[in-house]
């Protein structure tokens, strides 16, 4: 269903349903949690495809999965930024081992990012109706980057939605993100995975999401942008 | 654990023929629950027979014989076996026990698909977990592969990259249709939930 459309159609609806009355039950606000209003706008926009498949770019976490299994969704995860900084390391203990003068010494980190997407996010076309990438795409080498993207709007049906969180400023630790609720995450501090590549202008995320149709921003207090695009 | 056999034997002899026969649990067939289990290991009387539903985990307590494939090992084919696992060095092929619990080891590697009533991994597994009461994937836990059980725990830490598809505890699924998505509630026993999605290669 197109944004606009759904949007309209919940406009209505809202007009129609009694208001209710209490407190939302949302997890309570502490040091580690924050508050994800991409978050609830992704599941909402998700929320027509019962059976729904998403893909967590990040890493597994109990109840991350627990919350999407309970929501009826099914979910895929891959821990993209990982899998990239071990592949990168072990491209660089084969060299280290390659003969001087063998010839192969000289790799590009387009011919590494190719090589790496050669065996990750592999998944069948229009696969994914939504995809989950907290703390990735401003981690992720310039050359990787934009192939990454190719493959996930490859992987994701028309319709589906990806919710990518960037930092306005660099980030003093590395996180993990757990989903608490439909609004909530906690983050796990981490020890350093990977050093955050750059910061990004909002023209720049719109202009690395070229192909997707639509997007929202939501600016939280800690200053980390979350985007939300559409197929 | 299980009842003693004599509190519930009947008392006159004419009550036998009500009693359902004793079964030993078959956890490969989906219509296996509620299982009856003898707890003789005479040849089973009809009168013997204790009705308590026995889930996966009941059995895999009972075993106590413990296999080890110890730091060093190498093994290629298929494992098979009534017992519980450990693996601490490497294995190729397909792991399949009926009844037992197949724990890797921190410093084992796994390249096998591996089916049991309880799998827990500290290790690495390239290969499919087919467990039909639990699978717990430990903080330095390394997995590639599909995850086919009624339960999940996951630390914090583990790495995983594939499916994960929930199906009733005791049952087999061995096809995508069936499982299917549901809400989890209170009772988690009867709840049906299925998340997947499979890697392309």
């Amino acid at each position: 269903m197109d944004w606009m459309a759904k949007q309209r159609l919940n406009a209505a609806a809202t007009a129609r349903a009694p208001v209710k009355s209490g407190p939302e039950t949302a997890a309570p606000a502490g040091a580690n949690m924050r508050v994800s209003n991409g978050l609830k706008e992704f599941l909402w926009l998700i929320s027509d495809n019962g059976q729904g498949k998403i893909l967590d770019l990040g890493a597994v976490f109990q109840s991350t999965v627990m919350f999407f299994i309970e929501k009826g969704f099914r979910l895929s995860t891959e821990d993209l930024l990982r899998s990239w900084k071990e592949f990168l390391h072990a491209e660089e203990e084969s060299l280290r081992n390659t003969p001087v003068g063998d010839g192969n010494g000289r790799v590009s980190q387009g011919m590494l990012a190719g090589k790496f997407l050669d065996t990750a996010l592999q998944y069948p076309d229009d696969h994914f109706h939504g995809v989950l990438a907290w703390d990735l795409f401003d981690y992720l080498d310039a050359e990787l980057l934009p192939r990454a993207m190719e493959r996930i709007y490859t992987v994701m049906r028309p319709g589906g939605a990806v919710l990518a969180s960037f930092h306005s400023r660099a980030p003093e630790r590395f996180n993990r993100y757990k989903v608490v609720d439909s609004q909530t995450l906690e983050l796990v501090p981490t020890p350093t995975l990977a050093v955050h590549a750059r910061v990004f202008q909002n023209r720049e995320i719109l202009d690395i999401f070229g192909k997707f149709r639509s997007s929202k921003t939501f600016v939280g207090r800690d200053q980390v942008r979350e985007a939300l695009l559409l197929k | 654990m299980w009842r003693r056999t004599e509190e519930l034997k009947p008392s006159s002899p004419g009550a036998d023929a009500a009693e359902p026969a004793a079964i030993i649990p078959n956890f490969n067939s989906p219509a296996s629950s509620p299982a009856i289990v003898s707890t003789s290991s005479a040849p089973a009387a009809p009168a013997t027979a204790v009705s308590t539903p026995a889930t996966a985990s009941d059995v895999a307590s009972a075993i106590t014989a413990v296999s080890t494939i110890g730091p060093g090992l190498k093994i290629r084919g298929d494992i098979t076996g009534n017992c519980h696992l450990v693996i601490e060095g490497e294995a190729h092929g397909k792991i399949h026990l009926a009844n037992g619990r197949v724990t890797v080891g921190a410093n084992g590697r796994v390249n096998a698909d591996i089916e049991a009533p309880e799998i827990s991994i500290e290790g690495n597994v390239q290969g499919n977990l087919h467990a039909r009461d639990n699978v717990r994937l430990g903080p330095a836990s390394h997995v590639q592969g599909s995850v086919l059980t009624p339960r999940i725990r996951i630390e914090d830490g583990a790495r995983f990259r594939g499916k994960v598809e929930m199906t009733r505890p005791g049952h087999a699924a061995d096809s995508p249709g069936n499982s299917t998505t549901a809400t989890r509630d209170a009772d988690a026993e009867s709840r049906k939930t299925a998340l997947a999605v499979a890697p392309r290669s």
